[in-house]
């Protein structure tokens, strides 16, 4: 455990640096000590660090900790290693929520609330869908994914049609997008995500209850039904206020928790916080690779993380094809 | 201590559990016998209240299941499932302390030293020391079943309901593990409700013996009127012989095609 926290702070510190000097402007060592410097002119090289750079990378953080964080956990509710936020269709409902806001030139916090409340619906759908059994079943649950996410992704791109010239932003919904960042996002994300982190939290003992099944699960005092609505509910906010401010980025809250899971067991004590915390790492990492690759061309950062992602789904879904957690 | 009052169960429309009125007294140690699907394990998971009877009631000293509270419950009664849903890789430990959940003062300070102190004396009771740090996944079925029992026993239960415990154990395991729960039952008046299909076992082990066919409770009573050739021939359909040992009858059953086995 001490191993990982120690490995995990060094690679946070090494990409938080890499990041704060890649992009593109340069920066180079001179120009960042220059900043401490009165008498140096860095009004420019200040004001990319601290309103562009820091806020970009505190929000991709956030958002690979709310989607690493939710993904674990919604894992454990559907009993399944492929739930995903992203590939279940909370991520789809989210954007939709977040594209009716803006269609409806709604303020921006409103589109996290209407994001929370479009997956919220669709959540519970695709679990009372998938109930018939204990256990999730994988086809089932990758089924109604598909099925949502289309729906959803046609009204989107209806909207794209819709508005036109201004379409741009919904693009960046559908793809992933942290240009964007600012300082008050940043704040406003990082409520939701201190909220779920504490209820995720609070309940590890219950969620490990969890994975013997329901049956086990009430037997030692666990009330199932309402664990599991409170967790849905719970990862339908964090994953709706990282969508609403950086769009669907897929595939986070599928390899983080299963790496964890590899290395650490299956304990939420330890994988809830673990995850989260490699979660914001990823992708920040992600981030820095969306901006540096093609520099100065930005590629949208879901494109970054599918890339990576959507081969090691294939090969999760290949190896458990039971539908079993497995090690 | 449990009373189960003119209970019936189906799964959607077939009725299972038919009619049931049952009582276990305090410190019991019970079988609960019969072919299988007859429905004990279904009897369990009512009395345990997973499954809600479609009439009935089932009460704890007095008290109707349906009006407690899920932890007050589970601080009341442990559960041994016949078999486990767990699929995830944690170690035996880990595993055994989640029988503490019933009784977390505080959810988020987690388990406390107490519960680590009282899962350390079950992993010695149950001579799991040696797994402790194994993946439960990587246990085989007679070591899981026994992580199962520990767990159970972890919520210092006054109830325990066992579903066929001894299925995957060994003789000499399957004997320890009966031992120490009817230790339990003797020592501290823990009440023990267990299927079993071992007949010989159970008459060896159990104070009180319901033997139940085709969803009803066919006959209750103890070794004495149940490990009986005739009442097992009608419910079970085979021959045997009874033979007795230190006032304890036991069963031999007896081949219809013995003559098969001298060739
Ligand atoms: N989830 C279910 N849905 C529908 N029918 C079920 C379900 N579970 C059990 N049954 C049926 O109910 C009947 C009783 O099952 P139960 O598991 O209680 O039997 P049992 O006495 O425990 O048998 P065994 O000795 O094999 O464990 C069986 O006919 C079984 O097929
Ligand atoms: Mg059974």
């Amino acid at each position: 455990m001490k191993k990982i926290i120690f490995v995990g702070i060094l690679f946070f510190l090494v990409i938080f640096a890499v990041s704060v000097f890649s992009g593109g402007v340069k920066i180079n060592f001179d120009d960042f000590i220059g900043i401490f410097d009165k008498n140096t002119d860095s009004d420019l090289i200040k004001l990319i660090i601290f309103d562009v750079r820091l806020p970009r990378i505190i929000m991709a953080l956030l958002t690979g900790m709310m989607l690493a964080s939710s993904g674990t956990v919604m894992q454990t509710v559907f009993q399944n290693p492929l739930a995903d936020p992203y590939i279940i269709g909370i991520s789809a409902s989210a954007t939709f929520g977040a594209v009716i806001a803006f269609l409806f030139n709604l303020p921006d916090y409103m589109y996290g609330v209407l994001a929370f409340f479009s997956s919220v619906a669709v959540s519970f759908i695709i679990f009372n869908i998938s109930k018939s059994g204990k256990k999730t079943n994988t086809a089932t649950l990758l089924i109604v994914g598909i099925a949502v996410s289309s729906f959803l992704s046609a009204f989107t791109s209806f909207a794209m049609y819709l508005v036109g010239e201004d379409s741009f932003k919904i693009i960046m919904w559908t793809m992933g997008y942290l240009g964007g960042a600012s300082w008050r996002k940043v704040i406003l994300m990082i409520f939701p995500l201190a909220v779920s982190v504490f209820v995720f939290i609070m309940n590890r003992n219950e969620l490990d209850a969890l994975l013997s099944g329901e049956e086990e699960a009430h037997s030692l005092g666990v009330s199932v039904e309402k664990l599991k609505k409170t967790m849905l509910i719970t990862s339908s906010l964090t994953v709706a206020f990282s969508v609403a401010f950086t769009g669907m980025i897929g595939f986070v809250g599928l390899i983080i928790p299963h790496i964890i899971r590899m290395i650490m067991g299956s304990s939420n004590s330890k994988l809830i916080p673990l995850s989260t915390f490699f979660g914001g790492i990823f992708l920040m990492a992600a981030d820095t690779i969306s901006r540096t690759i093609l520099a100065p061309v930005e590629i949208p950062i879901g494109v970054v993380t599918s890339f990576f992602g959507a081969p090691f789904f294939l090969y999760l879904a290949l190896k458990a094809k039971r539908g079993h957690f497995d090690k | 201590m449990i009373r189960i009052e003119n209970l019936s169960f189906g799964y959607c429309k077939r009725n299972i559990l038919k009619n049931i009125n049952l009582s276990f007294k305090e410190g019991s140690f019970t079988g609960i016998l019969g072919p299988n699907g007859s429905g004990k394990s279904t009897l369990l998971k009512n009395i345990l209240g997973y499954l809600k009877p479609n009439s009935g009631s089932v009460f704890i000293n007095d008290e109707n299941i349906n009006h407690m509270k899920r932890k007050e419950y589970a601080k009341l009664v442990g559960f041994v499932p016949q078999k486990s849903g767990f699929s995830m890789a944690v170690s035996v430990e880990e595993f055994i302390l989640l029988g503490r959940i019933p009784h977390l003062k505080n959810k988020w300070n987690g388990f406390e030293k107490n519960d680590r102190e009282i899962t350390d004396e079950i992993i010695k009771q149950m001579n799991l020391e040696k797994f402790r740090e194994r993946n439960v996944l990587t246990l085989s079925g007679g070591e899981f079943q026994r992580v199962l029992v520990a767990r159970a026993l972890c919520q210092q239960p006054k109830i325990l309901l066992l579903d066929e415990p001894t299925s995957a154990l060994d003789l000499n395991y399957a004997v320890e593990l009966l031992g120490v729960v009817k230790e339990l039952s003797v020592y501290k008046g823990i009440t023990v409700v267990t299927v079993l299909h071992d007949l010989n076992l159970a008459s060896f082990f159990c104070s009180d013996l319901v033997l139940m066919k085709n969803g009803g409770v066919y006959m209750t009573g103890n070794q004495n009127n149940i490990i009986d050739s005739d009442v097992l021939k009608d419910v079970y359909g085979f021959d045997s012989k009874i033979i007795e040992d230190g006032g304890i009858p036991y069963i031999i059953p007896v081949c219809k095609s013995r003559g098969v086995l001298n060739v």
